[in-house]
């Protein structure tokens, strides 16, 4: 296992890093600062929890001014040692130490890691999808509030949105819309989708399988459940549809203003889903109450999505929409503020660009549609409570039980 | 009993897995729509039927019935026929009491999470004290809510290890007041996860009797107890202010802003100033 060697002083961390053209910053966090902390160390500490797949490149995002003091992943049974390698996040949290925590596990783990690192007064950069169901993105959303602390999705699409259009959502001008956005295909339905027939083996010795299911089933252990292939099981995550829809729809999200609220009907095509394996699907309509509609087609199982045309979605369409008199209120309105990365916010304290409650209204999305597929109806949400509205057993798909001891 | 033939051709009509083993290729909607539809129409001897027919975890012979019975089971969901919905419940629930395999109970207490109602209470409660079955229970009656207090109150007393786990973390899930001296006692108990579920529930009821019991918990403790602990005493602050028990909240944010004062714990001595600013 390779890591990277940080030793960075507090001057050279002042100096500032580069992180790539999407979020260059300088990275200084609050205790370093003096930003209302003390410097607990000449040091910046952060931690990588889940080492595969995603963990180190999203962890490179911190730049050369963050000291790598803990890896955490389940598969390090054999060799944790509790002071640098560790299976058990909780460990990890517990060390004063580290002041911000990259998330890389399963998606099934984003928000209870995300949400116990922010209780601990860490700052968290969390690999998308945000998380596995409606109730965790909420609770991550006030546990970034509550404890006032900085957290980012590893999806940078918003950063790079139109702030015109933006602008004419967020000037309350536009009442109504009927504006309709396809997104057809990408979303890796057939590749991230899980086995129905599948061969039981004993759990490889390195691996902590009950760390590994976490809060979702204790299930017998199937080789195609880790590693890359775990999006498509529901335990972990939501198939294609979950895992690459957040990258898709987070520049149209902030774009069209859908990160403030949430859809009120949601209709679905698709076959009776699997209850353990993500399948395939055809497409999934979502409707706002402003007369938005967002449609989701997966390109990869049945006819090919016809219902609606897309419509009034440039900035041309949507100003014809507004009367001459709106449009001079609009010239008079300040732009939307710039989104900070989230080496900007841990420095200012300011919400990052990708914060969990913008992040939670787009996972919100995602989730809805793999809900009414699921459950094989239309479903109408409550975009306030957060609930499906007169369907108990689709609201059991918002807030999934967990097993114990875990818990939002 | 042996299963019917016109059930076995009417499982036929599932999916075969494809080359991956997956359900991506040759997948008929409607061919699996009606098929179910007649599946339901077969009623509690069918539902039977399909137990049954289950298999061994990722079998061949499990595939088909396995999606068959989850798909029946949404079936009548999504026709809206409570009558059937219960009937294929009260099947489900009764089996779960059989000689029937780990693996097959754990499947059919999942398939009443997705659709079970109180009918399904008892059966599920009755699992709480058998190890290996005790979480999946524990899930499916949090999912069900109404009935379940009731259930894991019975467990409670006599709950060992991993059953007793599970019997506090659906009590500190569910959070209803009759929970209150369980959760208490919980939080004063030997195992730390059981303390911190305990904590978490009592935060959740909004017990304005829990205020010092939470502070102590929370002082008592070191490192993932503390933060947890410390985490519930901010929720049940919130929870207090929220239903207008404002002096009770502002002595759990006094309490923390006079605590917590090591430099690490500073933003929870910042959050109880805000708070008691506002």
């Amino acid at each position: 296992m390779e890591r990277p060697a940080f030793h960075t002083t507090r001057r050279k961390f002042l100096q500032g890093t580069t992180v790539g053209a999407a979020f260059m910053a300088t990275i200084v966090p609050r205790n370093v600062l003096g930003m209302g902390e003390e410097p607990p160390s000449e040091t910046v500490g952060a931690a990588l929890i889940g080492c595969g797949g995603r963990g180190g490149g999203t962890f490179s995002a911190l730049g050369k001014g963050a000291r790598r003091l803990a890896d955490c992943d389940v598969k390090f049974k054999s060799i944790a040692d509790d002071k640098k390698i560790y299976t058990d996040y909780r460990k990890v949290l517990e060390r004063k130490d580290i002041d911000i925590v990259v998330v890389a596990t399963h998606p099934g783990w984003h928000a209870l890691i995300s949400i116990a690192a922010m209780e601990a007064g860490k700052d968290v950069l969390c690999e998308k999808p945000l998380c596995r169901f409606i109730a965790e993105g909420r609770a991550m959303a006030d546990a970034e509030k509550r404890f006032g602390r900085i957290f980012q999705i590893g999806t940078y699409g918003r950063f790079g949105g139109n702030r015109k259009i933006r602008k004419i959502f967020d000037s309350g001008l536009l009442k109504q819309c009927d504006t309709v956005l396809i997104q057809r295909g990408g979303v890796k339905v057939k590749e991230w989708s899980g086995m129905v027939e599948y061969n039981v083996t004993p759990v490889p010795d390195s691996l902590d399988w009950d760390m590994y299911c976490g809060p979702a089933p204790l299930r017998p252990f199937n080789r195609h459940r880790v590693g890359g292939t775990h999006r498509g099981y529901w335990d972990y995550e939501g198939g294609g549809l979950a895992d690459m829809k957040h990258h898709q729809l987070d520049g149209p999200a902030y774009t069209y203003a859908r990160d403030k609220t949430a859809p009120v009907e949601v209709i679905p095509y698709a076959p009776p889903m699997h209850p353990e394996a993500c399948m395939v699907w055809g497409w999934v309509e979502l409707k706002y109450a402003d007369g938005f509609t967002l449609v989701f087609a997966s390109n990869e199982w049945g006819p090919p999505y016809d219902r609606l045309n897309e419509k009034n979605t440039s900035e041309s369409d949507l100003l014809n929409m507004l009367s001459a008199e709106d449009r001079k209120k609009l010239d008079q309105m300040p732009d939307p503020p710039k989104l900070l990365s989230f080496l900007e916010a841990v420095k200012t304290r300011q919400p990052a660009g990708g914060n969990a409650e913008v992040s939670h209204r787009v996972a919100t999305c995602y989730h809805l549609a793999n809900i009414a597929m699921r459950c094989g109806r239309p479903i109408k949400f409550d975009p306030v409570k957060e609930e499906i509205i007169g369907d108990e057993e689709a609201n059991r798909l918002v807030y999934q039980p967990m097993r114990a001891p875990w818990r939002l | 009993m042996a299963v019917p033939e016109r059930l076995k051709q009417l499982v036929d009509q599932m999916p075969d897995p494809d080359e991956r083993r997956m359900y991506c290729t040759n997948i008929d909607k409607e061919k699996i729509e009606a098929a179910i539809a007649q599946i339901a129409k077969g009623g509690k001897q069918y539902i039977l039927g399909l137990i049954d027919m289950l298999g061994a975890p990722g079998s061949r012979e499990d595939v088909k019935p396995h999606y068959a019975l989850h798909c029946v089971i949404n079936y009548t969901l999504v026709t809206k026929n409570e009558t059937m919905r219960k009937e294929f419940c009260e099947v489900l629930a009764q089996e779960l009491s059989s000689n029937r395999s780990q693996y097959i109970r754990s499947f059919l207490c999942q398939c009443l999470q997705w659709a079970g109602r109180e009918e399904a209470v008892p059966a599920l409660g009755k699992l709480l004290s058998e190890e290996g079955l005790s979480d999946w229970a524990s899930m499916a009656l949090v999912a069900i809510r109404k009935g379940a207090t009731d259930q894991f109150l019975k467990a409670w007393p006599t709950s060992k290890g991993r059953c007793r786990l599970d019997v506090i973390h659906g009590l500190a899930e569910l959070a209803e007041p009759a929970a209150a001296a369980a959760l208490k006692e919980a939080l004063n108990g030997p195992d730390r996860e059981v303390r911190i579920a305990g904590g978490a529930g009592l935060a959740k009821l909004a017990d304005p009797s829990a205020v010092y019991l939470l502070l102590g918990a929370a002082d008592r403790s070191s490192g993932w107890e503390r933060i947890q602990q410390t985490k519930h005493c901010v929720v049940l602050a919130e929870k207090l202010a929220a239903a207008g028990r404002k002096a009770e909240a502002a002595r759990i944010y006094q309490h923390l802003q006079k605590t917590r004062t090591d430099p690490t714990e500073k933003y929870i001595r910042e959050l109880a100033e805000k708070a008691l600013a506002s």
